[in-house]
């Protein structure tokens, strides 16, 4: 008896809602908001999609704790791709009792590339939110932002003869990215990469590049950038390395007279309210001057095997 | 007025180390550190200083020994920044592979902080017969100018070959290597080495560290 009326207490308290949302037709462009409100919380959600799908589904409750349920909002989705050329936004915001707001916001934009993100969304005795982005470009662009109610974090690569790929984890007090890339073609190939990091009142910034200018068997590549930025501390790396391989041997020449290979790395800190600069921009190499290339055919007896590389990296850490 | 407050030389020599016991041993000179070689000039409320590591070690046969030398200058110049000058001499007989990695600092103050600026190389080699080898190893960094060399000799009854690399940030190529073509006569050799020019600021709560390595390997078929 006492099960039956559960049951229907269920039925008429349970509100379930799904949204599927395609705009998968070349610039079909597909919005969404929903907002959803109980007792205890309120929750925001709002996508937008350029040639991709997304579906989402929510569970909302009178407040936490009914029907034995742990929550009292409970929202999913999830997204990818259509096109190669595509985007999304995802921005969620929620509140208890009308205090604390948290918001988190991800949205990323490709060019010969493809994406995918999932989040979740629970209002229990807290509210905890989340956004998994995975995305990668062949030969193409990548912009992509995340952020929070207390960090943001950007990011622009192109690749040429390359690729590059970025995995993201972005909570109301964290954010987390890591993405790697590399050649694809040892001739004319390249990168070129931006890299922002807000948080704890301070921006850092990573530029960095390659580019082979050579239309002769030239020199692989690989890089990689990472951020982690949590309620305490900050960090961003990058690094990316050239290589020599079974066809040439590598030279590296300082300054930028030389070869038809260049890199650089370039790193920008400044406060973020005034944009004042925390110290002068710093270089690698040091000089400001990028590092310079050349690659030359292997003349050494076959017996011999060499392996050259050049690594330029960056790492700064904050709290 | 450029002042020279101190100069500081180091010599370390250690007797050949003999380990008993059968096959494949290690022999260690283990690491040397000068670190926090600190001057303070007038009107300075900071140090100036920096240091130097040298670290090398060999694997061989029960008769694997390695002597090592090392002599080091410091000096300050123009009253915010030491030069280092350090030089490193090893020998190692017995030996089927020997190492080598050393690391010198700089590290002045500013106004918000410290800055410092690192040199590393490091070297190895192996080789599948046991071998005598000489090293001749040293680094130099001053307010503008970084680098350092390896030189190696190594002996094989009576067949000796040469080969190494340099590498400093002022001149046309960064790293340079030279070997002798006759190394392709001994099957199983490989040799690694590479250089580190590592740049570091500490200001204002935030911390960065610039890094521009130079990586080289060979091997004989």
């Amino acid at each position: 008896m006492r099960s039956n009326s559960k049951s229907s207490v269920r039925s008429a308290l349970i509100c379930t809602l799904f949204f599927l949302v395609t705009a998968s037709t070349a610039s079909a462009s597909v919005s969404v908001g929903v907002t959803l409100y109980n007792s205890d919380s309120a929750v925001s959600e709002n996508v937008n999609v350029e040639n991709a799908n997304y579906a989402s589904s929510a569970v909302l409750l009178p407040y936490t704790g009914f029907a034995d349920f742990p929550y009292s909002i409970h929202s999913s989705g999830a997204g990818s791709s259509t096109n190669s050329e595509g985007k999304f936004s995802d921005s969620i915001s929620a509140n208890q009792n009308g205090e604390g707001a948290n918001e988190v916001d991800a949205s990323v934009k490709t060019n010969s590339g493809s994406f995918q993100w999932s989040k979740s969304i629970d209002s229990s005795s807290d509210v905890s939110m989340a956004i998994r982005v995975a995305s990668k470009i062949t030969n193409g662009d990548l912009d992509a932002s995340y952020s929070n109610s207390n960090s943001a974090v950007e990011k622009e690569v192109s690749t040429w003869n390359g690729m590059y790929a970025d995995k993201s984890y972005i909570t109301a007090g964290s954010i987390s990215s890591s993405g790697s890339g590399g050649s694809l073609d040892v001739m004319e190939n390249g990168f070129l990469s931006h890299i922002e990091a807000q948080h704890l009142g301070k921006t850092a910034m990573i530029d960095s590049g390659i580019q082979e200018i050579s239309e002769i068997e030239g020199a692989d590549h690989k890089f990689s950038d990472g951020i982690k930025l949590n309620s305490e501390s900050a960090s961003l790396t990058g690094s990316l390395s050239i290589l020599s391989n079974n066809k040439c041997e590598l030279l590296p020449m300082v300054g930028i007279s030389s070869g038809p290979i260049i890199a650089g790395m370039k790193f920008t800190p400044f406060y973020t309210n005034t944009e004042k600069s925390v110290f002068e921009v710093q270089t690698v190499p040091k000089d400001s001057s990028p590092i310079s290339f050349r690659t030359v055919e292997r003349t050494m007896p076959s017996n011999i095997k060499t392996f050259e590389s050049v690594t330029l990296s960056m790492i700064a850490k904050w709290s | 007025m450029k002042m020279i407050l101190a100069a500081l030389i180091v010599m370390l020599l250690l007797s050949p180390a003999v380990l008993g016991g059968s096959g494949t041993v290690k022999t260690s000179v283990g690491t040397f550190t000068q670190t926090n070689v600190f001057f303070k000039p007038p009107e300075c409320t900071k140090d100036i200083g920096g240091g130097y590591t040298i670290s090398t070690s060999a694997t061989g046969d029960e008769k694997t020994s390695l002597d090592f030398e090392t002599e080091s200058n410091f000096k300050l110049s123009e009253d915010r920044m030491i030069s280092i000058d350090t030089g490193a001499k090893t020998s190692a007989s017995g030996a089927k592979s020997f190492g080598m990695m050393a690391a010198l600092t700089q590290i002045y103050p500013t106004a918000n902080g410290y800055r410092s600026s690192i040199f590393q190389t490091h070297s190895y080699t192996i080789m599948p017969y046991l071998f005598a080898i000489e090293q001749l190893a040293g680094s130099k960094a001053s307010d503008d100018t970084t680098g350092g060399y390896n030189n190696n000799v190594v002996t094989i009854g009576d067949k000796i070959f040469n080969f190494g690399a340099k590498s400093d940030s002022n001149g046309d190529t960064l790293s340079e290597e030279t070997y002798d073509p006759s190394i392709s006569t001994v099957p199983g050799f490989g040799w690694e080495n590479g250089f580190d020019y590592i740049n570091t600021v500490d200001e204002c709560g935030l911390e960065y560290t610039g890094t521009l390595s130079t990586d080289s390997t060979l091997l004989v078929d």
